[in-house]
Formats: structure tokens, C-alpha cells, sequence
């Protein structure tokens, strides 16, 4: 962000030479469209979404409705007792695993989007505390946050999660009510702003010299307004590409996390790492059986998939994004 | 320069320091199950017992168990002076040994002039594991897998800058070809699933079946890859047969880091194919080929070195989850272990497990390796650091 300039005051003088305000964003959009790979990933992304908000609508299952009859049943074989069919069968309690499949997304997905979210608001608060204020608030805030960025984070992910799960007095709230979903977003949090503190840091260093600040501080604009109105929207273009991304790292360290601690969210909640660590037998199962004669593989591969898609997708949508947004992109 | 790295390296120190108070207070002192959580329990338990006998409450308890717990964290002392009589503590000098003998504890030497004497990790005294390997010492256990965690390490970034490289520069020489976007679909891809499924999936493709087609197929032309163990029975010395098992660990974790060295050498040899000196070159009518791999790659390639000790964290904490799907012994497998994660990948189902935090920690060894590890990590952030600096005379820190 070493040149960063308002492309919209460019755009609007070069390129069109009527009144017509055209925003930052639509602009963005208009860039992002001409992006084969990022539309078809922001279209699977959002018929998954789509997928995980109505799929009590669309499976006849309940998510916990367990038929011990159709323990095990393979993809696309009807139900022992009615007519409802498992399309991607059945887990050994007979759960349907279309549904649950689907229902995970909303303690992985939705619980990493909402630990992004709220970890770019906090970082990027301090990010601006520091870069506006500068001095010795700059000085503490920011050695703070290399201090925590330093931070090896596996090792604080699981200490985080043990000392909030075994406390007495906070597991029954933390594990009890929403199976270990607020465990997940509060380590997420914890430890995941620190890259956005240090982005809207830069980019309110370089922002702050330019003249248009000098001169809205000249016509007498408070600091609320010169940070909200001014500095904020040209800081927000690499936050929203790092949120992305935030995300996307979250959804695979729920699923190492599950891996490592038998699950963070706690099981009968359904979350793609606890289906995928669920699964893993039934790899090694395989090795004492002809790999195809027992086809339960897909009890670890579909949640594999469904983390894969999602994630990819969400790369993608960053990387396009990133290029969309860039001010000195020539694509428009 | 000296006074930069000097500087630098003082600072790692401290942030090192930093970093261990932190993790001692929220792993010893506020952790349920913890050495301050089972001292504090043990001594309401023996008030308890002491009211029940109809004694006087406020006698000082004394008792073997909560003496171990003393000694070996100092729980009993107030905050932070707790942490640091913990890595040295001047008055702690004698032990009984198991014949019950008094013994001296630690260190007690004369350094320049300064006589020394004490205990503490600081010394050289790590302690003994608990659960992760009962009644080991923590120094000898390191000592033993160190190698081969090395191996693996040092083999899959050997691979990672093999297989990364072309990539980036593939990616940012074909720019907007198909083989281009082939090629960042597949980095992507690397950074979309989580390493242990990657693991557990190559060893279904590469291990299980092969080996089904192998014994019972009757495909017995078909190679199989081993699945797990650093090397097989007997064959400790063997040095080929430990790279035939290091093939699918090392490649697991070099998938990681290739992703990010080939987005790093794309992105910085698009930065310099864009400067005037390439624009030079190529106006006065030098081959493309001899354009890109004597003048770009070259300055490219310069802050690569740094990315070495960017990647080392990473790969640490990869090879720890990539060592324990593979049971590869290291230490990667070891503070798995240590840090409580769940002792195999088969049979437990998460289903029935009763609460979600998996097995004890073995604090000394997990507290120790933790350490360590934070230790690598300020110390391959400083190494990138100064790295940059002599690598690029246009960086001075002066």
C-alpha cells in the first residue's frame, strides 16, 4: 500500500468525465465479474450456503433422528423403515449423512465467517487506535500484537480450548448449551486479529500524510469523522481480502483441532472436523478388507470434500478479490 | 549490522521470556488439572481431613505430594516469582534420591569468579515425563526423536523448494495460460485440506490400495508405499529404507510449504519482470530465456532465503499433527502426545467420547517443548530478519 491513492477520485476524473459518483465497491464488482474462476467460486459458495440455511427443508431426516436400522448404509439406499432415501447413507447410528453433512457447516462455516468477522473488527479498532494516535499508544499497541503474532498457534489453540472447556464454571456454558461452538469462535478470535491490526496499521500510516486528510483536518472534522468517513473506507480494500482468508484458515483448524482433541465441538453437534475425525476409521478399516467391496470410505471423504470445496472456493474468492480491489489493477 | 543482530537478538530473548511467563500462568497456574489446580485441591482435601479428625485447621500441612509439586513447579510461591524460581531458583540445592540419600540438585559451579549454585529447567534439569512416556527424562527424550524429526524436516523443505519453485516461476512466466491456473488451482488446493486428511488420503491412495491389489488382487507387480514407522523392523541403519518411508510423510508436509513458496516466488518475479532494468535488457535485444533466468530469477530468488525462516514454524507444527498420522517417531509425535491429542487415529469414536478435551497433558514435557518451540520461532524470525538484511544491499538497519 506504499502508493495508496482513492481510486475513486482517478476513476471518476480520467476515465468518466460526468458527475457520476461511482463507488469504490461497484467498481470492485465490476472487476470481480470478469473473473472466470472467482464467479463460479462465489456461486458454489453461495448455493452451499444456501444448502446449510435450508437443510431442514430440504431432507426428510432430522439431524439427530438416528435409525439404529440403517446403520451403515450405503450412498443412495432407502430407508429400512419408510420410504426416505440416505443420498450419501447413513453413519453407524443411521443418521443421515446428507443432512448432518450439511448442518456441519453451520458450527464450521458459519461459526469461522463469525469469528472473522468479529476478529477484523477488533483488529482492525486497534489497528486504527495505533496508526492514528501513533506515539506511545502506537508503541504499546503494536509490540503487542507482533507479540502476539509471534505466538506459535497450535500449541495456544489447544492450551485456549482446555483452559476454557475444563472450568467448572464456564463449561457449562461453553460445552452444555451450544456443544463447544463458542469455544471455537472465542480461541478463533483470540488469536486471529492480529494480521488485520498490523494491515489497517499500514495503511493508516501512508492514508494519514495524504492532503485530503490534511485538509478535512483543516476544516475543523473531528477524529471520529476524519477516521469513519475518511481514513476507514480506503484502509478496508486488503481487510476484506485477509477476512477471506481468516476464514478460510479457521475452517481447517477446526478440523485439525478436531483431529487433535477428539473434537472442539462437542459431538452430537455435527461440524466437519468431528465428522471427519468420526471417519477416520473407516479408512483404516479398509485395510483389512477389499477396498471395493466396502465402500464406508465416504464417511471420511464427503466431509474431506465439503471442508475441500468450501475452502477452495473461499481462496479463490480472496484472490479475485484481491485483484479487484487493487487500486493500480488495469482490469476494469 | 553488530549492533542490529546484537539488538535483535536480545529482543528474541526477551520476547521469548514473555512468551514463557505466559504460557507457565495459563498452563500451570490457570489450567483445570494443572499443577496449581491438583495443589490447591490437595490441600483443601488434607484440611478437610484434619477437621475431621477434630485437629486445629491452621497447623501447616506437610505431605509428600504436595512437596513434588512445590519442587517441581514452585506453585507455593506468589506470582511471577513462581516463573522464575522456576527456571532457576537459587535456594532449591538438595534432593532425595531413591535410596532417600540427601543429594545435590542442579547446578554449582564458578563461572569468571561467580559462584553459581541452583536448580531449574535453566540448568539443564528438565524434568521426567509423566504421561506421554511415564518416567523418562524429558532431556533424553528430546535428545532421541530430535533426529528424526530432523530428517523429515530438512527432506520436505529440500522438496518444498524443489517442487515449489518451478511452480512460481511457471505461474509468473505463463501468466493467464492454462498451465498457469492448472498450477495455482493445485497450490490452492494444497491450502484447502487439512493436513492430516491430505495425509490419510495419500495413504488410501498410495499405501492401502496398492497394497490390496498387491496381496489380494494378486497384482503382485504393483509397488506399495509403507504407511507408517520411521523405518522397518531391524533396519535402524538402513538409510534406504528410511527414505522409503519417509516418502509420504515428507511429501504431506512439503505440500504445505510449496503452496506458499510458489505464491512467494510468483509474486516477487511479477514485481521484477515489471522493473526498468528487465525492460532494459529486453530493449536491447537479449533472449527471453536469458531475460528471466539470468536477470529476474536471480534477484527473484534473494528474499526466498528469508522465507526459510518464515516456513520453519509451520513446518514444525505441521509435522507434528504429519508425525502422528504416520506414527513416524519424533518429536513432532511426542508433543502430540504431550500435549494430550488422542493416542491413535482409529477406534476411538469421537461419538462416545464424553467431553471434548482428549487426554492429560504431560506438563513438564509439554511445557518444555512449547518453550522450545516459541524459541524457534523468535530465533527463525530474527535469523529471516537479518538474513534480509545481508542478503539485500538495499535493507540497511542501521
Amino acid at each position: 500500500m506504499a502508493d495508496a491513492v482513492n481510486p475513486t477520485t482517478i476513476v471518476a476524473t480520467d476515465e468518466r468525465p460526468t458527475n457520476v459518483e461511482v463507488s469504490q465497491f461497484s467498481l470492485a464488482w465490476q472487476r470481480y465479474r470478469k473473473s472466470r474462476g472467482g464467479m463460479v467460486a462465489f456461486i458454489i459458495l453461495l448455493l452451499l450456503t444456501l444448502g446449510i440455511i435450508f437443510v431442514p427443508m430440504l431432507s426428510p431426516f432430522d439431524v439427530h433422528e438416528s435409525n439404529p436400522l440403517d446403520s451403515l448404509f450405503p450412498a443412495g439406499k432407502t430407508a429400512f423403515l419408510d420410504s426416505r432415501v440416505h443420498i450419501f447413507g447413513a453413519d453407524y447410528l443411521g443418521r443421515d449423512f446428507f443432512t448432518r453433512l450439511f448442518y456441519a457447516g453451520r458450527a464450521s462455516l458459519f461459526v469461522s465467517l463469525l469469528a472473522a468477522f468479529v476478529a477484523v473488527v477488533f483488529g482492525t479498532l486497534i489497528g486504527l487506535v495505533a496508526g492514528y494516535y501513533g506515539k506511545w499508544v502506537d508503541t504499546l499497541l503494536m509490540r503487542s500484537t507482533d507479540f502476539m503474532l509471534a505466538l506459535p498457534l497450535l500449541p495456544m489453540y489447544i492450551f485456549g480450548v482446555r483452559i476454557l472447556v475444563t472450568t467448572t464454571d464456564t463449561r457449562q456454558l461453553l460445552v452444555d448449551t451450544m456443544g463447544g461452538v463458542i469455544t471455537t469462535f472465542i480461541v478463533f478470535v483470540l488469536f486471529g486479529w492480529m494480521g488485520v491490526a498490523r494491515l489497517v496499521r499500514g495503511s493508516i500510516l501512508t492514508l494519514r500524510t495524504l492532503d485530503y486528510i490534511e485538509a478535512s483536518r483543516a476544516l475543523g472534522a473531528s477524529s471520529r469523522r476524519i477516521i469513519f468517513k475518511h481514513l476507514l473506507p480506503n484502509a478496508f480494500a486488503p481487510v476484506f481480502v485477509a477476512a477471506t482468508f481468516l476464514v478460510a484458515d479457521f475452517i481447517i483448524w477446526e478440523a485439525i483441532l478436531a483431529y487433535f482433541i477428539q473434537g472442539i465441538v462437542d459431538p452430537p453437534v455435527p461440524s466437519w472436523g468431528n465428522m471427519l475425525v468420526g471417519g477416520i476409521q473407516y479408512v483404516t478399516r479398509l485395510a483389512n478388507l477389499n477396498p471395493f467391496e466396502d465402500i464406508r470410505s465416504y464417511l471420511f471423504l464427503m466431509p474431506n470434500v465439503m471442508i475441500f470445496v468450501t475452502v477452495i472456493c473461499i481462496n479463490y474468492i480472496g484472490d479475485t478479490m484481491r485483484e479487484a480491489l487493487d487500486p493500480r489493477s488495469t482490469r476494469v | 549490522m553488530t549492533i542490529y543482530i546484537v539488538r535483535r537478538f536480545f529482543q528474541s530473548l526477551l520476547f521469548i521470556l514473555l512468551a514463557a511467563l505466559l504460557v507457565y500462568t495459563g498452563v500451570i497456574l490457570y489450567m483445570p488439572t494443572g499443577p496449581k489446580w491438583r495443589y490447591d485441591r490437595l490441600i483443601e482435601q488434607y484440611k478437610q481431613l484434619i477437621i475431621n479428625q477434630g485437629q486445629d485447621p491452621n497447623v501447616a500441612i506437610t505431605s509428600p505430594d504436595l512437596d513434588r509439586i512445590e519442587k517441581m513447579w514452585k506453585v507455593d510461591k506468589p506470582w511471577p516469582l513462581n516463573f522464575f524460581t522456576w527456571l532457576f531458583d537459587p535456594d532449591d540445592t538438595i534432593e532425595q534420591d531413591e535410596n532417600f540419600q540427601q543429594v545435590q540438585k542442579g547446578i554449582n559451579v564458578d563461572i569468571f569468579g561467580w559462584h553459581l549454585q541452583g536448580s531449574g529447567i535453566l540448568t539443564g534439569d528438565l524434568g521426567t515425563s509423566t504421561s506421554a512416556s511415564r518416567g523418562a527424562p524429558v532431556s533424553e527424550l528430546i535428545a532421541d526423536k530430535a533426529g528424526n524429526t530432523l530428517l523429515l524436516v530438512s527432506v520436505s523443505l529440500a522438496l518444498s523448494f524443489l517442487i515449489g519453485i518451478p511452480i512460481g516461476v511457471l505461474g509468473a512466466v505463463r501468466k493467464n495460460s492454462l498451465l498457469s491456473h492448472v498450477l495455482t488451482f493445485f497450490s490452492f488446493a494444497g491450502r484447502s485440506i487439512p493436513p492430516f486428511a491430505l495425509g490419510l488420503v495419500l495413504v488410501l491412495v498410495l499405501a492401502v490400495v496398492p497394497y490390496q491389489l498387491n496381496k489380494t488382487a494378486g497384482w503382485t507387480w504393483m509397488p506399495y508405499l509403507p504407511a507408517s514407522e520411521p523405518y522397518d523392523d531391524g533396519q535402524e541403519g538402513n538409510f534406504l529404507n528410511r527414505i522409503y518411508h519417509l516418502i509420504l510423510p515428507a511429501i504431506t508436509l512439503a505440500v504445505i510449504q510449496i503452496v506458499w513458496i510458489a505464491r512467494y516466488v510468483r509474486s516477487t518475479l511479477l514485481d521484477v519482470l515489471s522493473q526498468d532494468y528487465i525492460r532494459t535488457a529486453r530493449a536491447k535485444g537479449l533472449a527471453p530465456r536469458r531475460v528471466i533466468y539470468k536477470h529476474a530469477l536471480r534477484n527473484a530468488l534473494i528474499p526466498l532465503i528469508t522465507i526459510i525462516g518464515l516456513l520453519l514454524p509451520g513446518l514444525i507444527s505441521g509435522a507434528t499433527i504429519v508425525e502422528q498420522v504416520f506414527s513416524y517417531e519424533g518429536l513432532g509425535m511426542l508433543y502430540y502426545r504431550s500435549l494430550g491429542g488422542s493416542f491413535t487415529t482409529s477406534g476411538l469414536n469421537p461419538d462416545t467420547m464424553p467431553a471434548p478435551i482428549g487426554f492429560p497433558i504431560d506438563f513438564s514435557l509439554a511445557m518444555v517443548m512449547t518453550i522450545m518451540l516459541i524459541a524457534v520461532v523468535a530465533f527463525s524470525n530474527m535469523l529471516a530478519d537479518i538474513l534480509y538484511a545481508v542478503a539485500d544491499p538495499r535493507v540497511s538497519y542501521s
